[in-house]
């Protein structure tokens, strides 16, 4: 795609008659939607040909896109749209299927939110946020995190995994971690971060065992569980109730069930608030968007 | 909306009477949640498999062809002359035009029934040649090590697509429970070329990744708990876990169903995977099969007796790499082919005879296909007087084990060793051959890919019949 159309008017100045040129518009917006809902209005968003998937919603996305030329290209605005809609905002768990399962079993046509798993990023991310170690300053060079030794001993040349000095910027966020091709973070590789080899239009979400092993044994979840573990007593003294709601409304965003609090109770009664704070991150409900 | 038209794909969607059309649209297959679900568990195959698993001898830097299993008369009468322009062109990495050729000093003899020459680098390999199917007219398209490296493993000369071990899983599954179905040992010397991306799973989903095995204790990562967490304060922490997931889950979430019984797996790995790499159980006599306890054979020969023990339990596909670190500590043998050669063979011979022998008399070798070779061979051309440079026009490689019928080498170079000119068999073929013995079509076996079904082979690779 050209920047320029024919008359030489830039894309973004083109009516909206003349969108169906701007394919670029449609791609960008498509990806945004891609990232919040785990699956683009086109599935294939590397591929707008004809080799592509159609749009499951062809109206919207072009609505989309058009918003975009009419926000200026913010796409934060573009973000807060999708964000608020009647779409984003439904349960993943409908309260009458009906015919629904039947006409449209894969949830192509949205009736209820696509649950899907955080990427690996965001999971990382998440447990920061949740145990308020998340550095929120932004820029600065890329942040090389300690790996296991063996690992860094398997490089070419070891001496360029030289782990970042300052323990805050240890805890930025993800998007600034750096990325080496040939030594990838094992927790970034085990939740599906693809090689950075070739372009990746959509990730793969995969469930398997070696997840839950990096979760509960890895460097970078326990670390964080213990920091989550002293805010929850930091923040909720030392009762143990105040601080499994504490524990839920920081890391699920809402209040514990009767049943959850029991549970999770019983638990303290023995365990410490490490091991807790750990079963925390790893509950499917920190790990979705549902 | 209209997508940009592609004049050439409408061609072939409109050819064929539509037909082209149809197939486009069956290769937009995409995988579902609930394929996602069964991602390792069993598959069935495409073929009768005559192999359940695969051990891949990797000598990394290209073993010498011309010393080890390839014996080239021609080439020592002709040693230090100009290649005769007949035998045609090669190009190197680092060899000129005016190099001379470079006979061999190794000795070579008949061995076994079949009678195959193997020279006096291998002496212990050579005791089971009848085992062993020689392929002494292999070739590939790189002269360089990381793009003919990534070609050996994924097919394609640049990093990014899934190596043959995660297209083995991905069509196979897995079989053990508490083992993870591809695994790599690294040669504790040091890093390939290519890195870890040649072994790796690309495109396919994360769960068909390598599992890299770490020299030293823990061969596996995040096996061992935490320091300060004991197990049963662990067991306790997965039971929360499980119970805070099933208060919330409805019986429509199997891909919470499955994460559920991944900590269930994830607990078994963790008291049982570590069984299989201690090694206490074996006996004396095991560890002098393979070397063990002997300085130069120790190494190599513990990662071998790992390689059957996994087999054993159902790992599907192993690497077990010799060479890393600088080149001279690979089989890449520039400076001197001599000192090079003696004593990375020293370290692998009897290791590797240990393999083959151990897995027959534990009825093994008939379901293990264990494959031999580097990412090239040498040059027939000395390099500064002693060495040999890289090669990839005929080269060996050999099979044994899983289906193959040993006891015969086929293909051949020319006279002097530069080209493979009968019966030539690229890596392709190796991977097709490979994946049939396993019991899966290189054509079935494929992943949708940027808007197409990529499979192990770039081009279609042919079956080597004369083996199978």
């Amino acid at each position: 795609m050209k920047g320029h159309g024919k008359e030489g008017i830039p894309v973004r100045q083109l009516s909206l008659e003349k969108r169906n040129k701007a394919c670029c518009l449609r791609v960008f917006a498509n990806r945004v939607w891609l990232y919040h809902f785990g699956r683009g209005i086109v599935t294939t968003a590397n591929d707008f040909g004809a080799n592509g998937q159609r749009p499951s919603h062809p109206e919207l996305l072009d609505h989309l896109a058009g918003f975009l030329i009419q926000s200026d290209w913010q796409t934060m605005a573009l973000h807060r749209l999708i964000l608020l809609s009647n779409t984003y905002r439904q349960s993943s768990e409908p309260t009458s299927r009906g015919l629904a399962d039947s006409i449209d079993p894969n949830n192509s046509l949205l009736w209820h939110f696509p649950m899907h798993r955080l990427s690996a990023e965001e999971i990382r991310d998440s447990m920061l946020v949740a145990s308020g170690q998340l550095n929120t300053e932004m820029g600065g060079p890329g942040v090389i995190l300690q790996v296991h030794q063996d690992l860094v001993k398997q490089l070419y040349k070891p001496s360029q995994w030289e782990v970042t000095k300052s323990v805050q910027e240890r805890m930025n966020r993800s998007v600034y971690l750096f990325a080496k091709r040939n030594l990838r973070l094992p927790f970034m590789e085990v939740f599906d971060q693809p090689a950075a080899q070739t372009s990746c239009s959509s990730r793969q979400q995969s469930t398997h065992a070696p997840q839950a092993l990096e979760l509960l044994n890895g460097d970078i979840a326990n670390p964080l569980a213990a920091s989550f573990a002293q805010r929850l007593n930091r923040e909720a003294g030392d009762n143990t109730l105040a601080q499994i709601e504490t524990a839920f409304m920081l890391a699920l965003g809402r209040q514990p069930t009767d049943l959850e609090q029991q549970l999770a109770a019983s638990f303290l009664e023995k365990e410490s608030l490490n091991e807790f704070a750990l079963a925390i991150f790893n509950l499917n409900a920190f790990l979705n968007v549902r | 909306m209209h997508p940009i038209r592609n004049p050439r794909r409408d061609a072939i969607k409109d050819s064929f009477c539509g037909f082209g059309a149809m197939a486009l649209a069956s290769m937009l297959h995409e995988p579902t949640l609930a394929d996602m679900d069964s991602l390792t568990r069993p598959k069935s195959t495409h073929l009768p498999a005559k192999a359940k698993s695969v051990i891949f001898l990797f000598m990394a830097g290209g073993p010498s062809h011309l010393e080890t299993f390839d014996p080239k008369p021609l080439l020592n009468e002709l040693n230090g002359q100009a290649r005769p322009s007949e035998f045609g062109d090669a190009k190197y990495q680092f060899v000129q035009k005016d190099a001379k050729l470079l006979g061999s000093k190794r000795k070579f003899a008949k061995h076994g029934q079949s009678g195959i020459e193997v020279s006096d680098l291998f002496p212990n390999v050579a005791k089971v040649i009848d085992d062993i199917a020689v392929i002494r007219s292999c070739y590939g398209d790189m002269v360089v090590h990381s793009a003919a490296q990534y070609e050996l493993m994924s097919g394609r000369i640049e990093p990014g697509f899934p190596s043959m071990g995660s297209w083995s899983i991905y069509g196979l599954g897995s079989e053990s429970q508490s083992l993870p179905a591809y695994v790599v040992l690294p040669d504790p010397e040091g890093a390939l070329e290519a890195g870890q991306p040649m072994y790796g799973n690309g495109f396919l989903p994360a769960a068909y990744q390598p599992t890299m095995m770490r020299p030293g204790e823990t061969p596996v990562l995040n096996l061992d708990l935490p320091i300060g967490v004991a197990l049963k304060d662990r067991r306790r922490t997965i039971e929360l876990i499980r119970h805070l997931n099933e208060v919330n889950t409805t019986s429509q979430d199997q891909e919470f169903a499955a994460r559920i019984e991944d900590y269930e797996l994830a607990f078994k790995m963790q008291t049982e995977a570590p069984k299989v790499f201690d090694l206490s159980g074996e006996t004396e006599e095991t560890f002098s099969l393979y070397g063990i306890g002997d300085k130069s054979t120790d190494d190599y020969g513990r990662r071998c007796l790992l390689a059957r023990r996994l087999a054993e339990q159902g790992v599907r596909f192993s690497v077990v790499v010799s060479g890393g670190g600088s080149g001279n500590t690979q089989w890449d043998a520039h400076g001197d082919i001599e000192e090079n050669h003696i004593r990375m063979a020293k370290e692998t011979d009897k290791p590797v005879a240990g393999l083959l022998i151990d897995l027959k008399r534990r009825g093994l070798l008939d379901s293990t296909l264990v494959l031999w070779g580097g990412e090239f061979g040498r040059s027939p051309e000395a390099q500064g007087g002693k060495g040999r440079d890289h090669h990839n026009l005929g080269f060996t490689m050999w099979m044994a084990g899983g289906g193959i019928r040993g006891g015969q080498a086929i293909g051949a170079t020319d006279e002097i060793g530069l080209k493979a000119i009968e019966s030539p068999y690229h890596f392709r073929d190796i991977h097709t051959t490979i994946l049939n013995q396993l019991g899966l079509d290189q054509d079935r076996l494929t992943y949708p890919h940027l808007g197409r079904n990529e499979r192990l082979t770039q081009l279609r690779g042919k079956v080597i019949q004369q083996i199978v």
